[in-house]
């Protein structure tokens, strides 16, 4: 599913976090969104998961633009996973998936064979299958984020959404999610888009890179070309090593803070 | 008979929106309740249930019978021909199937209680006469056994009810003397309360003539204020105890008694503050109006002989 | 299942509570005096004292359980019951204000605590709203409009001090002297809840992961909220206005459920229902035959004997709230 973002203006309230965002992504790219803290990436894949409604400028998927879709219909191909859930007691990992499932059922609510059979894939591919009946609260963070995950992916989207996966795993976990996520585009041709604190997790899993400074998009595109020394520094304010590896792919070494100093 | 139409003109006089019998023949009365709801009874009821204590004495006074009574705490407050009588419960806490299986054609209840209210309408939906009362204070009582003796079928005597003579005179002998300014303190446990003209002493102290430190007639007890207490400076105070007498003593001691102008006070420099029996004044003495009536004169009053 | 034994301790509670009371009869002459309706005296304590209360318990049990269990997913905490949308405090005033100011009026108590609950809830969730409504925002408002309205209920009973001993009955619940007449006013809107709620819980699941996840997966949030909140008032309000603030049931019907069921609140729901209903009856019952031949309220019961059995249940299951 191509995801096309024009003029993008929105924010909690009176007060405004986006102003003037354009990027697009391909059909069936990872795109990771990188950039400091408060430039507006969360609220950014709010607005395209329609937990918040823009100000002005358009969101269009695949062309067709996403307040003419209806609630239930954009559900079935845009699956969001926020930062913020609550986790009811006694949840279990089978159950959450199940959830996954409630765009595409009918109204009297009951899973079908369809359903069923979409919910046990899903948790073969994300290896939870042994884990089914376990409640949540007594999973790893890396499981638990991973049941989080299968329930978005029991949805059959077209486009994903994830805000942070990998935040508070560690370094395994976190490999762990990636590599789910690139089985899952390379399988299905899911379009996902994604925010990531980590820029050498993103530059090495995504096909593209938006980089995002104070409510606007800095720059996108490859990653050799937006994980740059002088975009470190303008947008991060650190001055950075960037090397690259057998693959081209760039890393960057963090050397020392760039900003500026009041001297006494 | 100008002493019945003394206590007439009282309580014609010191009552607002009274209930009154609408119509009475051989075999029922209809009666219309203080709120305004009017009530068919039939009269000579075989099997009474009678729901409010106070009301039993009332009740016998005028010539009936009951053939249950409320749970109390001392049986001294039930006549002695009620004593081995089936109880249906605390008066806050009546228990209904127990009234129904006494198969009455009387209940005999409280307007206060709401839970009364609503059994006198179940009652009443499933064919059981029932009485809603309300027994503040003397007016209340002399209604109320009036009203009771002619349910029971019984003349009242031309002076009015047993004691109305007594009472009439002792008010009349004490409206003769110069009015003295009385505060009547409610004690109990968590506080104070002064006591209205139309609670059951002030009702009383107002028939014999004194003039209550408290001029609200819309409820029976008003909030106490020290300030405003000391302001009016009453000459008489009596104190009417809620509880164990003892430990209410020691309180009023301990709270009133040694504040700083308590010694001010007019009441205090001519010891006129007494304690008051509870059985007359905390409950309605019922017929024993005239002895109550007597205790009161006799500290409103000191010095006057009653007793003629 | 687990669900079939609730049903059975439900049973069980009903025909306990229809079994013990003054009146003593066996519970194969109770069957036979109720199916001949012979019209004497064991009949009429039966069918119009006995019998409408038991009823009236179960439905007030059911009411309140469900609505605590809608309410503790909708703001998503496991403290939340009926009364923290204002609903008892509200119910609560209207009804000591009919009982202490116009005691004439008595057949109107029913009515006016029931639009006081709706009201309420109604002025709790306008108050709570900014472009929508946040749970911490709906808590906030629920306890500042139930202090209010507590404190006005109290000044009411303050300025008519000879009265307030008499509406103890409501302000802890109480089942004594109901009626045909009180099942008759109140069930059509618990029927109506009830059905709301079942047919909400799949949505209700949904709300529960939280709002952001919840729009992902396509649910009208705000629209959805609304509605169980409406279902939760319209319950609470009914039982509100037919046994009084009986407080306890709403929070802890919902956790014992959810000791035996689990969190899915498909059958969660109603095996809190059938729970609350259990609760009520079995509480009403050792009200009325625990001190003879006075008969204690309900609510009474339910505070002295439902905190200890929770707290003990409590330390038996294990239980993460």
């Amino acid at each position: 599913m191509k995801l096309e973002v024009n003029k993008l203006t929105g924010g909690y309230g009176a007060e405004l976090v986006l102003d003037g965002v354009e990027f697009s992504v391909p059909s069936g790219a990872i795109v990771s969104l990188v950039g400091p803290n408060g430039c507006g990436k969360s609220t950014l894949l709010k607005l395209i998961g329609r937990v918040l409604r823009p100000r002005a400028g358009d969101i269009l998927l695949d062309g067709r633009s996403l307040s003419a879709f209806r609630g239930g219909d954009c559900a079935r191909c845009l699956a969001m996973l926020p930062q913020h859930r609550h986790e009811p007691a006694g949840l279990s990992v089978g159950e959450l998936v199940a959830y996954g499932r409630f765009p595409h059922r009918h109204a009297l609510g009951l899973l079908n064979d369809d359903d069923r059979r979409i919910v046990d894939e899903v948790l073969a591919m994300t290896r939870l299958t042994a884990l089914r009946s376990r409640h949540l609260s007594t999973l790893s963070g890396g499981e638990r984020q991973r049941a989080w995950i299968a329930m978005t992916l029991a949805q059959t989207p077209r486009l994903l959404l994830l805000d942070e996966p990998t935040s508070f795993l560690d370094i395994c976990c976190q490999f762990e999610i990636i590599e789910l996520i690139k089985e899952l585009n390379a399988r299905g041709g899911t379009t996902v888009l994604m925010v990531l604190h980590d820029l050498n997790l993103a530059a090495a899993c995504s096909d593209q890179m938006i980089m995002m400074k104070e409510r606007k998009v800095y720059c996108a595109g490859a990653p050799r070309n937006v994980l740059t020394v002088q975009n470190l520094r303008a947008v991060f304010e650190i001055d950075a090593r960037v090397n690259y590896d057998d693959a081209g792919c760039p890393y960057c070494l963090a050397m020392g803070s760039a900003r500026k100093r009041d001297h006494a | 008979m100008i002493r019945t139409v003394i206590v007439c003109c009282l309580l014609a006089g010191l009552s607002s929106l009274r209930a009154q019998i609408v119509r009475e023949d051989a075999a029922t009365l209809v009666y219309r309740q203080r709120d305004g709801l009017v009530v068919t009874l039939r009269k000579r009821p075989l099997r009474t249930v009678i729901a409010y204590a106070s009301l039993t004495k009332v009740w016998y006074a005028a010539g009936g019978e009951a053939v249950a009574v409320p749970t109390v705490k001392s049986k001294a407050a039930l006549p002695a021909a009620t004593h081995a009588l089936p109880e249906i419960g605390k008066i806050n806490m009546i228990n209904a199937e127990q009234v129904l299986l006494q198969k009455p054609d009387l209940v005999l209840l409280n307007h206060d209680f709401p839970r009364h209210r609503e059994l006198a309408t179940l009652l009443r939906g499933m064919g059981v006469d029932a009485l809603c009362c309300e027994y503040d204070n003397y007016a209340d009582y002399a209604e109320l056994v009036e009203l009771f003796a002619k349910l029971n079928g019984q003349a009242m005597p031309a002076g009015g009810h047993a004691g109305a003579d007594e009472i009439a005179a002792l008010c009349a002998k004490a409206r003769q003397q110069p009015s003295p300014r009385v505060a009547i303190i409610l004690c109990t446990s968590s506080g104070f309360a002064l006591e209205t003209p139309v609670s059951n002493t002030g009702y009383m102290a107002r028939m014999l003539g004194a003039t209550n430190v408290v001029a609200n007639t819309e409820q029976r007890k008003v909030q106490f204020s020290y300030e405003r207490f000391l302001l009016d400076n009453p000459d008489v105070i009596v104190i009417v105890p809620m509880g164990d007498l003892a430990g209410l003593q020691s309180k009023f001691r301990q709270e009133l008694l040694t504040q700083p102008a308590w010694g001010n006070l007019a009441a205090a420099k001519a010891s006129r503050v007494h304690f008051l029996p509870a059985e007359w004044f905390l409950f309605q003495a019922g017929p024993d109006y005239p002895q109550a009536l007597r205790h009161l004169a006799a500290l409103l009053y000191p010095g006057v002989d009653f007793d003629q | 299942m687990a669900f079939l034994a609730l049903l059975a301790l439900c049973v069980l509670a009903f025909m306990f509570s229809v079994r013990f009371g003054e009146l003593r009869l066996g519970l194969p002459e109770i069957v036979t005096t109720l199916w001949r309706r012979d019209g004497g005296l064991d009949y009429q304590i039966l069918w119009h004292i006995r019998l409408p209360r038991v009823l009236l318990g179960a439905l007030v049990g059911a009411s309140f359980a469900v609505s605590g269990v809608i309410l503790q997913g909708v703001l998503r905490n496991p403290l939340a019951s009926p009364g923290i949308i204002g609903v008892s405090a509200g119910g609560g005033l209207a009804g000591i204000v009919v009982m202490v100011l116009l005691p004439r009026h008595g057949g109107a108590m029913v009515p006016a605590a029931f639009a006081g609950s709706l009201l309420a809830a109604l002025l709790v969730y306008v108050l709570s709203w900014k472009r929508g409504v946040s749970t911490i925002r709906l808590i906030l408002a629920g306890v500042a409009v139930s202090a209010m309205l507590g404190a006005l209920s109290s000044a009411v009973l303050l300025f008519n001090a000879e009265k307030a001993g008499g509406v103890l009955d409501f302000t802890i619940g109480s089942l004594s002297t109901r009626s045909w007449r009180h099942v008759e006013q109140v069930w059509p809107y618990m029927a109506l809840g009830l059905l709301m709620a079942q047919a909400l819980c799949g949505r209700l699941n949904i709300l529960a992961l939280g709002d952001d996840v919840a729009v992902g997966l396509g649910l009208q949030v705000e629209r959805v909220r609304v509605a169980l909140l409406a279902t939760a008032a319209l319950l609470a309000a009914a039982a509100v206005s037919a046994v009084g603030l009986l407080g306890f049931v709403g929070l802890i019907a919902p956790h014992l459920a959810r000791m035996v069921i689990g969190s899915d609140n498909r059958f969660l729901l109603p095996a809190a229902a059938l729970l609350g209903a259990t609760l009520v009856m079995a509480c009403d019952s050792v009200g009325r035959v625990v001190m003879p031949p006075s008969e204690l309220p309900v609510g009474i019961i339910m505070a002295m004997v439902g905190p200890p059995f929770f707290l003990w249940l409590l330390r038996k299951v294990s239980y993460e709230a």
